[in-house]
């Protein structure tokens, strides 16, 4: 009798569930077949509220006078409040023709708690608060407000938004930030109290700790990492996986120097390596090899803290393309070797960080990246009169020549003049604005001249 | 008058060393910028930098001289009236002028383009070389190769920064 009930039960819930699983999955897939705006109302007249590019997976419902409601492709909530915007339903394909996606909005985090509220403007009502190095996505500045998205939005339009906070606060996501936000879970454990279950709350969490090995390369000193000598064969790989390619087999009884440990792998460096640089790296080790070789041979590990690493003694090319001064000295020229004393010196980089300026606050958006016009200026160059303007680019992703070649192109609409030529002058986050240009993008008065940019400009950003 | 000219030479025997001790202090480095620019990874990439830009220099006088030489082709062919053959002259004697003022202009940019780079570089190798004077205790670090009569390779630098240079990417 009992198991009976049990077994009715049982296929009361499965049908439930099942129901329930019915009803939430309401509307159809459909993708645009051409970049579609969204509408806030049934009608092409209503305000524009955002669009779709080309093969976008959306969501459609509530059709009606040819019109539907678009909705995130994930979007559970079967009513129309819900929807992001309205297209007409001819440009919404059942399967996806021409697919071009478009990247939109800029990953961020915000270092502070932050009010999300619904207007641009402090008067706005709070809709929300987000935490400290909590990451969101945003887009349509408007002074020095931008709409805030969640980071899973994958459809830009306003109606999507959650609501509006001042963009000054915001920082570009870095791979530390995310870091941050999504600790190692060790760290949650940590935190949490024991047996208690989640701490609820608005109070921001602590930040994670820093992770012991970052990518960063530090000064050029002699006191980093650790030497390891190798006890069996070993083999150095190109990356941090077995996939990778091979490098080469360090033999029993090498020396090496070892350091940014992440993912289980160590970089492996000669061990008089004086510079700690990842770039100059031999290759990369499993930690679990390397580590059994320190315990294995616990004297032949030292973190090298007192004991001063000899420098190395650069060997000079036989050949080189410049031209060499009457009294050039001989290849083994090195600095350290002064006074007969070999002394690894250490170089203060941190003297040259302070001189940087902050990047400039992006306050207009077109084609999906933020940007602040720094300067327009008009000046002579070879008897013509050139249009000069100085644009900052905040973006995390270094631009491809079609991406600067349709944002520039933008600008020169807006800006061109009758027998004037433009000059479009790009800088990326981390660069000095007074100094030259990432890249330079020419106008006349009827279509682009040419495109170039100086990689070398680079230097010294996340970029390089 | 005799303890005054004893005071005088002690004096001056005095300022003559501290003079020569102090002169002994000052020492002078070098650093040979042409070799930043061809053996640092950042020389080098300002080397494709400019590389680059000449690349594109090139493209747009290509098509100049393919302008004027389409324009040229169509005159020589002689099918033309006389009213279009003074047009056509007119504007090939304009894509010639418009040709020969590109190249003028871009070897000029390329010329200002490679100044530009190479003070960009040794901007970036100037903080280096603060730091190794003031560690090595230079008061001068010489730049020029030309007037250079001798080195000693102790004082040269150049290895120094270019590696100093290449650890910085």
């Amino acid at each position: 009798m009992m198991r009976s009930l049990y077994k009715i039960l049982i296929l009361a819930s499965c049908l439930l569930v099942l129901a329930a699983t019915t009803a939430m999955a309401f509307g159809e897939i459909r993708y645009p077949d051409r970049p579609l705006n969204l509408r806030k109302a049934r009608t092409p007249k209503s305000a524009w509220v955002g669009s779709l590019y080309p093969g976008q997976k959306v969501k459609i419902g509530f059709l009606k006078d040819g019109w539907v409601a678009v909705f995130e492709p994930g979007e559970t909530r079967n009513r129309e409040s819900a929807a992001v915007g309205f297209a007409n339903v001819k440009y919404l394909k059942p399967k996806a023709t021409r697919v071009e996606p478009k990247v939109w909005g800029e990953l961020v985090y915000t270092p502070r708690k932050l009010n999300v509220r619904t207007k641009p403007s402090r008067k706005g009502t709070k809709v929300d608060m987000l935490n400290a190095y909590q990451h969101v996505r945003i887009d349509f500045p408007e002074d020095d407000w931008s709409m805030v998205f969640s980071p899973k939005a994958t459809i830009r339009s306003k109606l999507n938004a959650i609501g509006y906070s001042s963009g000054k606060y915001f920082k570009p996501a870095t791979k530390q930030s995310l870091a941050r936000e999504n600790p190692a879970p060790a760290a949650v454990v940590a935190a949490t109290p024991s047996g208690q279950g989640e701490v609820s709350g608005s109070v921001a969490p602590p930040p994670a700790p820093v992770p012991a090995a970052t990518t960063k390369p530090a000064t050029g000193t002699g006191s980093w990492g650790k030497v390891v000598t190798i006890q069996r064969k070993i083999n150095l790989r190109q990356g941090r996986t077995t996939g990778s390619k091979y490098v080469r087999t360090l033999k029993p009884g090498e020396k090496v120097r070892v350091d940014f440990l992440k993912n289980g792998w160590y970089a492996v460096f000669f061990a008089n390596e004086p510079v700690r640089n990842e770039n100059r790296a031999v290759g990369y080790a499993l930690q679990s090899l390397l580590e059994s070789e320190a315990k294995a041979a616990p004297v032949a590990v030292s973190t090298s803290t007192s004991q001063p690493i000899p420098v190395v003694v650069p060997v000079k090319k036989a050949t080189s393309l410049a031209p060499q001064p009457k009294a050039q000295p001989k290849a083994q020229a090195s600095a350290a070797s002064m006074g007969g004393t070999k002394k690894t010196m250490v170089i203060d980089k941190s003297k040259f960080e302070k001189a940087k300026r902050p990047d400039p606050t992006p306050n207009k958006s077109v084609h999906g990246y933020q940007y602040r016009l720094l300067e327009k200026a008009e000046t002579k160059k070879f008897g013509e009169t050139w249009i000069t303007l100085k644009v900052f680019l905040a973006t995390t992703q270094l631009p491809g020549s079609k991406a600067l070649r349709d944002f520039t192109s933008t600008l020169w609409k807006e800006n061109k003049r009758a027998n004037r030529k433009l000059a479009v002058l790009v800088y990326l986050p981390g660069m000095d604005t007074e100094d030259l240009a990432y890249a330079v993008v020419q106008f006349d008065d009827a279509e682009m001249l040419e495109l170039w940019v100086r990689k070398v400009t680079l230097f010294g950003t996340d970029f390089l | 008058m005799k303890l005054l000219r004893i005071c005088t030479l002690c004096v001056a025997v005095s300022l003559l060393w501290a003079a020569t001790a102090s002169a002994h202090k000052s020492v002078v480095g070098f650093v040979n910028p042409q070799r930043i620019i061809s053996e640092s990874k950042i020389g080098r990439i300002a080397q494709e930098d400019l590389a680059r830009l000449g690349k594109e220099k090139d493209r747009r006088v290509r098509d100049a001289l393919q302008k004027v030489d389409v324009l040229r082709n169509k005159l020589e062919k002689g099918n033309l009236s006389v009213s279009e053959e003074q047009v056509m002259e007119k504007s090939l004697r304009l894509a010639a002028r418009d040709y020969e003022d590109l190249v003028k202009t871009s070897n000029m940019d390329i010329q200002g383009e490679e100044r530009r780079l190479i003070q960009f570089v040794m901007r970036r190798a100037d903080s280096i070389l603060r730091s190794i004077a003031s560690e090595m205790g230079f008061s001068m670090i010489l730049t020029d190769p030309e007037i250079i009569g001798f080195v000693d390779e102790s004082m040269d630098i150049t290895d120094r920064v270019i590696r100093e240079l290449n650890s910085m990417i």
